[in-house]
């Protein structure tokens, strides 16, 4: 098992976010769309 | 997750386009349209509708081509949201275009009302021009990237819906590398499939297995890029899922009766990925909505919904994919149990996915 330390980048930041979310205690409100893109969790990044 | 009947994709000029694309799924709505638009009057009960008991809303602005219905109508949907913004309630617009009608005016009013625009791009030209094109076959390329950079310029562009077929299916390298070199980086990947009303898509469509060894590819790219500004949206979904997050594709909610199409007459029907059929039709916006959420064909719907997720809940990913999409994964509109090669194939995939993040103890 590859260590931690080792963590790509663009796991550490998946991971972050899903622990955010978790902390946030967020629904899943606006989650999914089914055409364009979405909103709020990944828009409000910009 | 959203009430149902909420958040409509809303379609002012049914499926009015100024392309002519191969795979079109709205093309058996085009030939209804007659040019006409969504009146004002439909409009302003649109927006009513669904904002009346919200204090936050969406309106995604779909189609065919919903520019076609001119700046001015869309001004008119600043102007109605107008009366519930002062009253409080957080309103977000989105709207998917093939971005050859975007001028700087557009780029200005949708960067002035803060509207959020998605482009569908195939990747790069020669993909691209395949199967987007004008009813001429000269191809939209040009015109669909030119539209991008005044949506970049301005600000309000947000991500690229790209459809997988034949064309590109067996070079997801390809096209992510297209993409990055664009410096568009936040993406929806789309399979290219019969629903029922394309025109005869068997020559470029693609099965869902080759649509999911696309994706595991491209998790695989995402993974050796390691750019977290690269966002693959069906990934980004399952890998946050898998985390424990919350951020679920509307493919693994488990319910859709949240998404609904509102046509230019005002009629409502469910999501537009699936058939216009009786069945999914839940009423107009003239209705009470109070009624058009508690219609029987939404009834029906919701307790198809119900069998379909006691019969997965034995499954291993059911925490994953909540019984699946509705438009994808079933052979009817009341089918009970899934396909047996999506079901297959979708584990398949979401084992790719977590065997990689155990190698790194996040699962």
């Amino acid at each position: 098992m590859e260590s931690s330390a080792q963590l790509p980048n663009v796991l550490l930041s998946a991971k972050t976010e899903a622990e955010r979310q978790v902390a946030e205690g967020r629904d899943s409100c606006g989650g999914g769309k089914p055409g364009p893109w979405d909103q709020g969790h990944w828009a409000n990044r910009k | 997750m959203g009430f149902p009947i909420s958040t409509p994709i809303v379609k002012p000029v049914d499926g009015l386009c100024n392309l002519s694309c191969t795979y079109c799924y709205t093309a058996g709505l085009k030939s209804s349209a007659d040019k006409k638009y969504m009146s004002e009057q439909t409009l302003a009960s649109v927006i009513d509708f669904f904002c009346y008991d919200k204090k936050y809303t969406e309106f995604i602005w779909h189609g065919g081509e919903p520019l076609l219905a001119s700046i001015g109508f869309y001004h008119k949907v600043v102007e109605y949201q107008r009366t519930w913004r002062n009253r409080g309630v957080k309103i977000v617009n989105f709207v998917q275009t093939n971005a050859t009608l975007v001028t700087e005016k557009w780029a200005q009013f949708f960067s002035d009302n803060e509207f959020l625009v998605g482009v569908s791009i195939d990747g790069h030209e020669e993909t691209h021009n395949c199967n987007r094109h004008y009813s001429s076959n000269t191809g939209s390329f040009a015109d669909t990237m030119r539209g991008v950079k005044l949506l970049r310029e301005a600000g309000v562009f947000n991500g690229a819906i790209c459809g997988i077929s034949k064309s590109n299916v067996s070079s997801p390298r390809e096209v992510l590398d297209f993409f990055i070199s664009q410096g568009i980086k936040k993406l929806k990947f789309a399979r290219i499939k019969d629903i029922g009303l394309c025109k005869d898509v068997s020559d470029i469509s693609i099965s869902f297995a080759q649509y999911i060894d696309f994706l595991i590819s491209v998790f695989d790219l995402w993974i050796e890029y390691d750019d977290p500004k690269i966002e693959v949206r069906d990934i980004q979904s399952v890998v946050n899922i898998l985390m424990g997050g919350t951020l679920r594709e509307c493919i693994y909610m488990g319910q859709c009766d949240q998404f609904v199409t509102v046509y230019r007459d005002g009629t409502i029907y469910a999501c537009d990925s699936l058939p216009k059929d009786e069945s999914l039709y839940f009423g107009n916006v003239f209705n009470d909505p109070t009624k058009v959420r508690n219609n029987d064909r939404l009834k029906a719907s919701q307790e198809i919904a119900r069998v379909r997720h006691a019969l997965c809940q034995s499954c291993n990913w059911y925490s994953v994919c909540k019984s699946g999409c509705a438009k994808d994964h079933y052979m009817k509109l009341d089918s009970s149990s899934p396909i047996p090669e999506h079901c297959r194939e979708l584990k398949r995939y979401f084992k790719h996915i977590s065997t990689k993040l155990g190698h790194y103890g996040l699962v």
